[in-house]
Formats: structure tokens, sequence, C-alpha cells
């Protein structure tokens, strides 16, 4: 057990620092500052007082960003090892293929998870400064249920890492992401309309697809609704956490089988 | 071609492997004895690195066994007593020499003192005291396979396994990994090596195994392959493997 | 010195190139290729402009349904057409929330569950200073497409209507119509505009009048659109030429709408009103 946890921890830290040091995170982050600053004393007509906009680009970019950051770090942490070489000395130690994914999925995740606690307080922050009525447990909810998305597309992207080149994975993901986003809801209104084969297609789709637009709460957020159900929050988490296992356990039976 | 002796360590039988229409390894039989430094050489595409992968549990043989202290080299008990350099120093350009090394440790099941202490002692040993701090990017090729030998002495052990370990190293640098290497001889541990520097070879090996097409060609004592004395390694090494290239 | 070479020849080409971009519009005046488009926008965007801006209007309209999109309520926030009406119990001027909600999900697709539960599944109006909200979008709605008319209404009906900001309203017409000044839609709105928020007849007037000549059509058939839009018109003018005094005026609109839109409300209204 105790090696189990340090092998592990081993993993974590190191992607942490490839994160960190490779300063994408600081340019994300300054990027947006760049985009909201202006937007923040922005009054169109003159006319001050409009603040949902401003939380709905914010929210646009914490979402964008930390897709772009979680299934960046994800899909290149494979090919990235065996492109370098560092597989070999890796695959050397002894530490089990299942683990390596374990490891490296965690690190991934803490990576990604670690800039998403970032983008949240410094919206939280921004929020309770702007807007007089706060929401903050729908804020806490939604960065529950942020993790959640992180956990999913984290783990798929790491499976797309074994599977296929680094920009088929990420142009995959990017197109699974997007679209569930946007046509996830209407799924089952789609598959009624259509006709076979497509139908079935749409099935297969709304079975199997990653369902990220479970995670999204922004809508809450931003026009104020109530809160979220525990329990539904409960069984979300549970979705995400039983999806990113089937998507590792699937990496983990690759990777055992890839010839180095 | 001799046959191992009861104290073999590690034991190759009959181990064949092939890629697609590649036999890069054909039949090889090799032991190596407990204590002893084993010089691994041959022609490019000869089977070295293939041999070597295998004794690491990377991939498994087509056909023959292979054991190292009487178990299979894929598990993790076997994989804990074994050091490995490999040929390309490649590591992550990220980290510092402290923290790959904490990496390593940490993969090795080694506490963070144990880590601590450890790395402490090798990073001067090899010679890379005064640039802890410096990112690996920005090791010259020298220094990395001095970081690659302090990672595969981490963990303090038995069984060392270094491919082309002089590749890239000055006079001097070559100097202190012989000497190290002798230390490490007369601590008890088992070293193989695959080079092709010769004359290295010849300074330290115990016993020699030239490999051709994935064969083991000759194995056996150095003074049994130079024998009267005026035959040099790298003649022997000539007439033995015919100077030619292999596929 | 292979350097320095090369670093003049790069210099020479680049004054080349600055001499010729000058140079050239000015000796061959008149016969440079002509591209279509008032300004870089327009010539990269082209059509996509439009789409751009009605996508940013349904932006607005989702907010004003409280972030939900696709909403099956007969009540938008706009005034162009079908607008709230003021005499709907249901929909009066205060501020409640509507709980339209949507079908009920079946439990045997556990996703859809999942979805209903997670997102809004019913929808409320923004009112009163909330409408502020809207401002940002329609503001980008204007400037993504001058030439989307409905922009301008929109927005104006709601600086002026829900914001209660109506100079800012007419500002925004008088922007419109001067980047559309064939849009009968907006010299109209300015009509409504002085007259129902700022109380100024002579003004309203002014404007319905130089609706008339944009509605009628030079020659063919008058357009759906455009013939209740002059129906609406003639309404006013005959309002305001009654309520200063002039009769004949008055009569004269009232005959004109009969025979635009003989069935249309707005004539039986100003029926109604000559004869009182």
């Amino acid at each position: 057990m105790k090696m189990c946890g340090r092998q592990t921890g081993a993993l974590v830290r190191v992607a942490l620092l490839d994160l960190y040091r490779r300063k994408d995170l600081i340019v994300v982050w300054l990027l947006s500052l760049v985009l909201l600053l202006p937007l923040a004393f922005f009054s169109p007509f003159g006319i001050s007082g409009a603040g949902r906009y401003l939380n709905e680009i914010a929210l646009l970019l914490v979402w964008l960003f930390s897709a772009v950051i979680g299934v960046g770090v994800a899909a290149r942490l494979f090919p990235a090892e065996f492109e370098s070489r560092t597989i070999f000395p890796l695959l050397a130690k002894p530490v089990t293929r299942g683990r390596i994914v374990l490891g490296k999925y965690l690190g991934a995740l803490a990576a990604s998870v670690s800039a998403l606690t970032v983008f949240y307080l410094a919206y939280g922050v921004l929020c309770g400064l702007r807007q007089s009525v706060w929401f903050p447990v729908v804020l806490f909810q939604a960065f529950l249920l942020h993790i959640g998305f992180l956990i999913v597309v984290t783990a798929l992207a790491m499976l797309g890492s074994l599977m296929m080149t680094p920009s088929a994975n990420l142009t995959l993901c990017g197109l699974l992401i997007v679209g569930m986003l946007v046509f996830g809801q209407r799924l089952p209104s789609l598959i009624a309309a259509q006709p076979y084969p497509g139908k079935a297609f749409l099935m297969l789709v709304h079975a199997l697809g990653p369902h990220v637009e479970f995670f999204d709460l922004r809508q809450r957020v931003i026009h104020g609704w109530s809160r979220v159900g525990w329990d539904v929050c409960a069984v979300v988490l549970l979705y995400a956490i039983g999806y990113a296992a089937a998507c590792l356990g699937l990496a983990g039976w690759l990777f055992c089988r890839k010839k180095v | 071609m001799r046959s191992g002796d009861t104290m073999d360590l590690l034991t190759l039988e009959g181990v064949t492997k092939t890629f697609g229409d590649v036999r890069a390894v054909d039949g090889l039989t090799l032991s190596i004895r407990q204590g002893e430094i084993l010089g691994f050489l041959g022609t490019n595409g000869a089977g070295k690195t293939t041999t070597i992968k295998m004794l690491l549990g990377f991939f498994r043989p087509d056909s023959g066994k292979i054991a190292i202290w009487g178990g299979d080299p894929r598990t993790g008990a076997v994989r804990r007593r074994i050091g490995y350099m490999p040929e390309t120093a490649c590591y992550y350009p990220f980290l510092t020499i402290r923290e790959l090394l904490d990496f390593y440790g940490g993969l090795c099941g080694m506490t963070r003192a144990d880590i601590r202490s450890r790395a402490e002692q090798l990073i001067g040993r090899v010679g890379l005291a005064g640039v802890e701090k410096r990112l690996l990017r920005h090791y010259s090729k020298g220094m990395l396979q001095r970081a690659g030998i302090a990672q595969a002495l981490l963990h303090d052990p038995d069984l060392l396994i270094l491919d082309e370990p002089f590749t890239g190293l000055d006079p001097l640098a070559r100097i202190q990994l012989r000497d190290l290497i002798r230390e490490l001889r007369a601590q008890g541990k088992t070293i193989f090596f695959s080079s092709h520097e010769l004359s290295e070879a010849e300074l330290i090996c115990d016993r020699v195994a030239m490999i051709r097409r994935g064969q083991t060609v000759w194995c056996g004592a150095l003074h049994e392959v130079a024998g009267d004395g005026q035959q040099n390694l790298e003649r022997i090494f000539l007439k033995m493997l015919g100077g030619e290239e292999t596929a | 010195m292979r350097q320095r070479f090369w670093i003049i020849m790069g210099l020479l080409a680049a004054g080349g190139a600055v001499a010729l971009g000058l140079c050239l519009p000015r000796f061959f005046e008149g016969s440079m290729p002509q591209v279509p488009g008032e300004d870089v926008l327009h010539l990269v965007l082209g059509d996509a402009r439009q789409e751009l801006s009605m996508a940013l209007l349904a932006k607005a309209d989702e907010y004003f349904h409280g972030g939900v999109n696709d909403v099956a309520c007969g009540h938008g926030m706009t005034s162009v057409e079908g607008a709230v009406p003021d005499h709907d119990p249901a929909h009066g001027e205060s501020c409640p929330e509507h709980a339209h909600a949507h079908e009920a999900v079946r439990w045997r697709d556990p996703w859809a569950w999942i979805n209903g539960r997670v997102h809004v599944q019913e929808h409320r109006h923004l009112c009163n200073d909330q409408a502020t909200e809207l401002l940002p979008w329609i503001w980008a709605a204007c400037r993504a497409s001058p030439q989307n008319a409905q922009a301008y209404q929109t927005g104006a009906y709601v600086l002026a209507r829900m914001t209660g900001h109506p100079e800012q309203g007419v500002r925004l017409l008088e922007e419109g119509h001067r980047r559309n000044p064939e849009d009968a839609g907006i010299v109209f709105s300015l009509g409504e505009m002085w007259l129902t928020h700022l109380h100024d007849a002579a003004r309203a007037e002014s404007w319905f009048a130089a609706v008339l000549p944009l509605c009628r059509p030079a020659e063919g058939a008058v357009g759906e659109n455009d013939r209740l839009l002059w129906v609406r018109t003639l309404f006013y003018l005959g309002y305001l030429a009654k309520q200063r005094g002039d009769l004949a005026r008055a009569r004269a609109c009232l005959a004109e709408a009969e025979t635009v839109f003989p069935e249309h409300a707005s004539v039986k209204d100003l029926r109604r009103l000559l004869q009182q």
C-alpha cells in the first residue's frame, strides 16, 4: 500500500511540475485577464449594471481553458514519453504498467484541477465584487461538477493517447466535448426524429458517449437559478468516476499490450 | 561458449525474438555470475539492445527462457534489484537532477529521507555537484550520462544493466566511471554492460560475450580471448564478428 | 559583408513595396479592381455578419428567458411583432417567474433524467432593471451588422420600455436610421418612441409622415409587412391629426387606410375615433 502510494505520488508530482514549468498556465491566465478586463469597464449605451454577460464570458473562458489544459496535458503524457524515450527508464523501474497509467492519470488530473481551482477562485472574487447577490452554493456545485468534467475528459484523452496520434486525439476529444455540450441535451429528441441508420448511430452516441453536459452548471450560476439537488450531484460524480474507470481500464489493457 | 555454473545470477537459454521478418535474437544463450562484470559486445544491429530489453521485461521472448535470480524479470521483486541505464540519455527535461532522482526513487518505493541522502551521495559521486538546480534540458550529453548513472544506482541495485555507458563521456569521466564500476564489483554488485568501446571493456570486464545476428559467437574470460597476449580485443572482435555490418 | 548585402536588399524590397502601395492607386485610379463592402469586417465576414447579429439577438432573448433557449413561450422581449400585450393578465408589468414546465423526462433514459435534473427546465422573464442584462448582447448585435434593423428596434424597445431610458432608445433608432435610411420599420419605431415615451406629438408626426413614402411601392404590389406598417402609420397620423383638430387630414388618413387594409383593427379604431 505504501509502495503504491509512493509510486503514485511520484508520478503525480512529475505531472504537476511538467504543467507548471511549461508556463502554459501563465499564458492562459494572462490571456483571460486581457480579455476580461476591458469588458469589465464596458457600459453598453452608457448604462451600467449589466454583469451577467461578463460572468458568461468569464465562465466560457474557464471552460475553454480547462478543457484545453485537461485534454492537452493528458493527451501528451504517453506520446511524449515514447517520443523522448523516457519510457525506457520508467518501465525499468519496479512499477507495473497499470500503475503507471493510473499514476499518470492522477497526475494529469491533479494538474488540471489545480489550474481549475485558481480559475474558480478568481471567478468567485470577481463575482463577489461585482454583484450584490452572490450564490456561493451554486458556484461550489459548479466547481465540483467541473472537476467531474475533468475526470472524464482527462481519462478520455489518456485513452486516446494510447490509440491514435496526438493531433487526432485532440481533434476527436474536442469534437466530442463541444458536440456533447451543444447537442447532448437534445439527443433524445434527435434520436426520435431520425430514421435508421442515423438513429442507431445517435443511440450509440447517447449510450456510450461522454455526457459532459451533465457537468455544465453555467446557466444556473450566471442567471441565479437555485442549486441542483445534492443527490443529483452525487449521481453525476459517480457517472464521472465510472466513465473514467472504464476508460482507464481500457487504457491500462492497451498499455500492457503495447510494444516498446 | 561456456555454460553457466551454479552461481549464475542471470541466464538466457535459447532466447529468440522476431520482429516481423527480422529475427533480432536467435537462440541466444548466455549467463552472468554473481559479482562479475560481463561485457556484451557486438556490431550495430546484432541484437544487444533487444536482449537488454528482454532482460528488463519490456517484452517477452518468442521462445527460450530468461531467469534473473531464478525469477521472471517482469516481476517487481526482480526489477527492484536491477538498475538500468539506457543507451540514449533521455530524461525529463523540465526536472532538475534532484527531482529526477526523487521521481525514480519514489517509483522504487524509497522513502523521501532515503532518497535525499542517497541522492546527495550520488550527485557528488558522479560529478554533478554544483549543477543540481539546473534543469536537465540544459545539461550536456556527458552530464546526462552521469545523471543516468546516478538514477541507475539510486536504489542500490544488485544487478546493473548499462547500455553503452561510456558514450559521450570525456576521458576524465570515463576513468571515474571505470573506477565506479570496479568499486561496485568490489561491493558484490554484478554489472552487465553493452558497449562499442572495446578498450573500456578490455580494462574492466571479467568476461565478454560477443554476439552476431542475435547469436552468441563467443563468451568467456578476457585472458582466454587474448590467448598468447599478442592479440588485443579489437583484433579478436574483428576476427570473431568478421567486421561485417548486420541488417 | 554577405549579411550586410542581404539587409540592404531586404530594406530595398520593403521600401519598394511601400512605394508601390502608395503610387499604384494614384496612377491607376478608377481602373483598380473594386471590392464591395464598406469596411474590413464586411469584407471578411460578408453575409455572416447578419447571421452573427441574429445569433447575438437570440442570445439576448435567451437572457430574457433566464438563460433558457429554445423556449416554447409566446412572449418575447421585443415589441416589433407580437409583443407582451399589456392587457394579457398572465404576463403583467410585475416580475413573475413563469413555470412553463417542459414535458416530463422519461425515467427509462437515465441520461435524459440526469439532464432534466441538472439543467433548468423552466424559464422566467427579465423585467425592469434586470433588463440591463440584455443590453450588451443587443449592443453587440447592432455592431455586428448595422443592417440588422431588428437589432435596433429590439434595442430601442428594451431601452425605452424595459429599462426606462427612452432617450437612449431614440438615439439608437436614429443611428439605425442613418445606417438603414430605407427601412420603414425603424422610422415607424422612432415615431412610436417620440409619441409613447417622450410625448412629443410634433416630432412623432414628422417621423410617421416619413414612413409613408417608404411603405408605398413605386410599382407593383405592396408586401405584407409594408402593408401592415402602412396601415398602422395611417392610424397614428389620423390620431395625431385629430388631436390637433385637423379632421380633414384625419379623414384622409382613414380613407387611405380603408383602401390599404380595410379589415385591420387599426382602421376600425381610427373610424371609431373619428366618430367620437
